[in-house]
């Protein structure tokens, strides 16, 4: 398994600095997400988009 | 062995390899134990030989940073430790004869505001959209009256206070000057969403005419622009009482013992019950200053939730980089660490047939 990971990711310059790019593109997804969930779970009800139903007209 | 037979070193070469490896069988459990042992040692993590040794380090590790950091800062750093290092460096500035000024005064610069507990404060919290709402109906309903807010669009409040079609019916109800037309003619038109707030006065001058010289400050970044931030904003609007005894203040002013000098051009402006909350909030002055104090913090730090969001995202990146580089660390350097020097007597050197009793 090691092996397979090594061999597939880590053992070519290019694979590797593939394997950089779409790690810190995935991470980025990930971090960013997780953060604005933690966000608006810690700012329930106090954002616009918690209180704008109230004001749409129509 | 590859050595010796590469550079044909002979029968001596041939003796020392045969009597090398000769050992007694208790010699030989004692170093096959202690290949054993320091092979075990060579393989174990960086933190300790199992899971529960690592999380022991990392607890041990968490708990002292806490106790040193609480430490320093409740009990070694306090204030009264503090205050008569600064004590002594003063006397030996004047020793020195360096001149010293003691600028503050309760008079000339205000009473200190205490710290409100604000919501938004915390670093994890957002304005409380509502309350800008009703912040900004305070500001229009009474503030807008003297202040302006040039700085401050209409576009600006889209989705964060009122919704698109609300702002641009309240930016129609203003008109501001555009052109030139075709015939060079400036012309007045219904205002749009990229229009800033409408100053109350066209220019300065004519506000200082209107005010009895004082001008009344714009307000888009005010909550940045002053000491205290919103604790001052919201301690000088409800903060006007009868001037103390031996205080005059003179005719058009006010008394205020937040602002500075405490004579201040502003009357006391936020009453119960002067602005009607669309949202059944209690209307009385506490909340009005409340709510339009954070929508003036709003105006002066709209990037807020940003810089919160980006704060917490640096520390819990920089937290997992620290964490691999200490595990890094640890690991480049256990073998550095676990490195053992055994002492064997009576050996035999490798390179010729003495016997040194060190080698």
């Amino acid at each position: 398994m090691q092996k397979l990971v090594y061999n597939v990711f880590f053992r070519r310059s290019s694979s590797y600095l593939a394997t950089i790019f779409a790690t810190a593109f995935v991470a980025e997804i990930a971090i960013d997400g997780f953060s604005d969930r933690l966000w608006d779970a810690a700012n329930r009800g106090r954002q616009w988009k918690d209180i704008r139903e109230k004001y749409i007209s129509n | 062995m590859m050595n010796r037979a590469v550079f044909g070193l002979g029968a001596r070469a041939a003796a020392t390899a045969a009597r090398a490896p000769v050992l007694s069988p208790a010699q030989a459990l004692r170093a096959q134990q202690r290949f054993a042992s320091s092979s075990s040692q060579s393989s174990q993590s960086a933190f300790g030989k199992t899971k529960g040794e690592a999380a022991l380090w990392f607890a041990k590790a968490a708990a002292a940073s806490a106790v040193v950091g609480v430490s320093l800062s409740t009990f070694v750093l306090t204030d009264e430790r503090l205050e008569p290092l600064a004590q002594g460096a003063a006397s030996l500035m004047a020793a020195a004869g360096m001149p010293t000024a003691h600028a503050f005064s309760t008079g000339d610069n205000g009473l200190h505001p205490p710290h409100w507990p604000w919501d938004y404060n915390k670093p994890w919290a957002t304005f409380d959209h509502a309350a800008l709402r009703r912040g900004y109906q305070v500001y229009r309903e009474v503030c807008a009256a003297c202040h302006s807010m040039d700085y401050i669009y209409w576009r600006n409040l889209v989705g964060v206070s009122h919704t698109e079609e609300e702002v641009k019916a309240m930016a129609a109800e203003y008109e501001y000057q555009d052109g030139p037309d075709e015939n060079g003619d400036m012309f007045m038109r219904p205002g749009k969403l990229s229009d800033p707030m409408p100053r109350p006065y066209v220019n300065d001058n004519a506000a200082r005419k209107a005010n009895g010289g004082a001008l009344p400050p714009d307000l888009s970044c005010i909550v940045r622009a002053r000491h205290g931030d919103a604790d001052y904003i919201f301690s000088l609007l409800l903060g006007y009482c009868e001037p103390p005894a031996g205080v005059t203040v003179r005719e058009g002013l006010h008394y205020n013992p937040y602002f500075p000098g405490g004579a201040i051009g502003m009357a006391r402006s936020l009453y119960d019950e002067v602005v009607e909350y669309e949202d059944g909030t209690p209307n009385n002055a506490s909340q009005l200053a409340k709510d339009v104090t954070q929508f003036l913090a709003w105006a002066s730090y709209p990037e807020q939730d940003q810089r919160k969001k980006f704060g917490f995202k640096t520390i819990g990146i920089t937290a997992m980089i620290l964490t691999l580089a200490i595990w890094w660390k640890r690991f480049k350097w256990s073998h550095v660490k676990s490195k053992k020097f055994v002492f064997q007597p009576n050996a035999v050197c490798a390179r010729c047939d003495c016997e040194p009793m060190y080698l």
